[in-house]
């Protein structure tokens, strides 16, 4: 444990060196999530203009769902987006040799390697709009809905990943990830709302087949709720699941990577 | 021209040597827009308890959501012209010896892709008449597909212009993919293509009209839906148009301060 410890703070300390060399993409790139933070908010501003309530949030309730979303997607573009995205290039070019012969997990090593140390900014701003929100909230909160929210939250960042490979693992027989990543951004859209804004099976799916849904829906709703059992199970559930069937399809798609040729 | 063709043949067989991303893309939108649309508009309506919001039936707003991101995604064509990456690597050599220009080929490579993703936008259009049907208040017109065809030519080139100065920042910075995100976060909303614009605030509106966005979406896809006269439509392209020529300069000059950088090497 101690020894991906330390490798872990090594690589934190290579991407912040690597991140300061380049200053101007520094900036652009916390001006790019700037952007689109304030985009995200508005959208739900100038809906609020039409309507006092949807799927069941005021606009106060909202707002702290926006910021959970933005401060998630702070979190995953810092931790895990350049690595997953880099993930099809390693597979295709024969580049996952290297990673498979060294002496730690090659799943560590691949996920966790590269740190958008420019994005860690936006994090920071991301994490002040989820202050914000919370400061701006009329209801109360207590502690403990506080300390579900926040541990769930971080549930759905682990859950976020095991979705987002499940969409990448196909590479391994497909050999391009362009139609399987659009259609990833497509649906990823319905993180981007809260989950009983859905009906029928296309909300079941989105809480289980496809989790997507319940990723920031169910940590948020468990602060204005004082029955949060059913959704901490829910949740907890549906990431030991996809926590297996990812494992299974990772050991299986490592038996059918045939390197550079693949 | 047999330049221009030979580019669009070439392009449209890359495009469709993956016929099956092709596909799993055009049912994942389709279905995945479709759903988000009908449930976020339907929240909404019941909710406000309106019969009309932002001047739109329900069954036109649902309309109006499930077209205006497949036509935002038509406009985006290719998505990256990579010229960022010719600059990186070196690449722009290549077109020295070529018999054409870059600009030419770029262009006609990112109208391609527009073209098929309109292609998959007029499957998706019969997708919604047979799974939903057509509200009673929508036109269909063949002047009106003229017109959204029209209008998608001269945004997808707008955007075309506006996404090579992103990219023609590589002459000056190393890695710049963040200000052609940034560009399409800024087109998303001011466009139209997230909501329609009728539901921004009035000073909102009033703004757009002098924007190059206001054009790219909202007006192709309200003429497709017969829902904008055509001497509207035409006001919007012409303002495209005029923002078109401004930012083409401004694009050439750049491009000719770049050049002056342009090492020619692997940097």
């Amino acid at each position: 444990m101690s020894r991906y410890l330390k490798l872990y703070l090594h690589f934190l300390r290579f991407s912040f060196s690597r991140a300061l060399q380049f200053r101007l993409d520094f900036s652009f790139r916390i001006i790019m999530d700037m952007i689109f933070y304030l985009v995200n908010i508005a959208f739900f501003k100038i809906i609020y203009l039409h309507t006092p309530m949807l799927a069941g949030f005021s606009e106060e309730q909202m707002m702290i769902f926006v910021a959970s979303y933005l401060f998630l997607d702070s979190l995953i573009m810092t931790f895990l987006a350049n690595n997953i995205w880099l993930l099809p290039t390693y597979i295709n070019k024969g580049d996952l040799d290297y990673y498979l012969v060294r002496p730690v997990s090659s799943l560590f090593f691949l996920s966790l390697r590269d740190i958008a140390a420019n994005s860690v900014i936006n994090m920071i701003a991301a994490f002040s709009i989820l202050i914000w929100s919370l400061n701006s909230y009329s209801g109360s909160i207590n502690l403990t809905q506080y300390f579900l929210y926040g541990l769930f939250l971080l549930n759905g960042l682990g859950l976020y990943y095991l979705v987002r490979m499940m969409f990448v693992i196909p590479v391994f027989w497909m050999h391009t990830s362009r139609g399987l990543d659009e259609l990833f951004w497509g649906i990823e859209q319905c993180m981007q709302r809260p989950v009983d804004m859905f009906k029928g099976s296309f909300k079941r799916i989105l809480s289980t087949v496809i989790p997507l849904g319940v990723i920031v829906s169910n940590p948020v709703k468990m602060l204005f709720s004082n029955e949060p059992g059913p959704l901490m199970i829910q949740m907890g559930l549906v990431t030991v699941v996809f926590g297996f069937v990812f494992n299974f399809f990772w050991k299986w798609a490592l038996e059918n990577y045939s390197s550079a040729s693949s | 021209m047999r330049l221009t063709k030979a580019i669009f043949q070439m392009e449209m067989r890359n495009i469709l040597a993956y016929r099956f991303s092709f596909w799993i893309n055009f049912f994942g939108t389709t279905i995945g827009q479709l759903g988000l649309s009908y449930f976020l508009w339907s929240s909404v309506y019941s909710a406000s308890n309106s019969q009309r919001i932002g001047g739109m039936t329900f069954q036109m707003m649902i309309l109006y959501s499930f077209l205006a991101p497949m036509t935002l995604k038509c406009i985006h064509g290719m998505q990256n012209l990579n010229i960022n990456q010719d600059i990186f690597d070196g690449g722009l050599n290549k077109y020295i010896i070529y018999p054409l220009s870059y600009f030419q080929f770029k262009w006609v490579q990112h109208l391609t892709h527009t073209f098929s993703h309109a292609f998959q936008l007029f499957m998706g259009l019969a997708f919604f008449a047979i799974m939903i049907g057509m509200p009673s208040e929508y036109q269909f017109g063949a002047i009106n597909i003229i017109c959204f065809l029209i209008n998608l030519a001269i945004a997808s080139s707008l955007f075309a212009v506006m996404e090579s100065i992103m990219e023609m920042m590589a002459f000056w910075a190393d890695n710049v993919w963040s200000l052609s995100v940034l560009l399409r976060f800024v087109i998303n909303l001011l466009s139209g293509a997230w909501l329609s614009l009728t539901l921004f605030p009035d000073w909102a509106q009033q703004a757009f009209y002098y924007l190059p966005f206001k054009g790219m979406v909202y007006p192709p896809v309200k003429i497709l839906m017969g829902d904008m006269s055509l001497l509207e439509w035409a006001q919007s392209q012409l303002m495209m148009m005029v923002w078109f020529v401004l930012i083409s300069f401004l694009a050439r000059k750049m491009w000719q301060a770049g050049n002056l950088r342009y090492t020619g090497v692997g940097i």
